[in-house]
């Protein structure tokens, strides 16, 4: 494979992973303080809180997935290979 | 001395949605569940939920109904498939006792992402529905 391209892809991988990290970390640092204060609050809510909280940190999680796709799709199946 | 407790089966033992493919296949089914369903409740008045609420809408609806089965598909392979090589990539490195907290996590996050992708799976069907 072309060096520059293998170099390029290896720079964009660790970009993207690391980039994509960032903002749904600091989403479900947030969505996790605001379940937990709930929780203080109406402690026999616990159920519903948790559920819904799982929930939510799937759907932020999947923003991060996106990015580790891409990053993944540029090591193992690099369509600017060759 | 039986060394060896279990035989593992012939091929491969790992998940099938680790695969883009079927990750794709099953919300593509989740995709024509949804347009059935709408199509068969509500008619030919299925398409009026482009232009809602307001028409300005409409681009977004359209790109809405791409995004929904890559966003499905792409979670679920994302997650299955981040855990695979996590703990495949610890085996290689540290066989003895290393992978089972990752494995462990691998499956409290496999059995989340179900629970996410069949929620996500109702509550499509059920907008479309409605």
């Amino acid at each position: 494979m072309n060096p520059i391209v293998s170099g390029a892809s290896v720079i964009a991988a660790g970009l993207a992973i690391g980039l994509a990290a960032i903002g749904p970390g600091i989403g479900q640092g947030t969505a996790a303080a605001q379940a937990v204060e709930g929780l203080a609050r109406q402690p026999e809510a616990e159920g519903k809180i948790r559920g819904t909280l799982l929930l939510s940190l799937a759907f932020m999680e999947s923003l991060t997935i996106y990015g580790l796709v891409v990053a993944l799709c540029l090591l193992f199946a690099n369509p600017f290979a060759g | 001395m039986p060394w060896k407790l279990i035989k593992l089966p012939e091929g491969e033992l790992a998940a099938p949605t680790n695969d883009i493919n079927t990750t794709a296949a099953l919300s593509l089914l989740t995709s024509i569940s949804y347009f059935y369903g709408g199509l068969k409740v509500k008619g030919l008045g299925f398409f009026a939920r482009y232009i809602a609420p307001v028409p300005i809408f409409l681009p977004i609806n359209i790109l809405e109904d791409f995004t929904k089965p890559l966003s499905l598909s792409f979670r679920l392979f994302g997650n299955i498939l981040a855990d695979e090589i996590v703990v495949s990539v610890l085996c290689l490195l540290v066989p003895l006792l290393v992978p089972l907290p990752v494995m462990v996590l691998g499956l409290f996050a496999s059995s989340v992402q179900a629970l996410v992708f069949s929620t996500l799976s109702a509550a499509y069907i059920a907008e479309c529905v409605e």
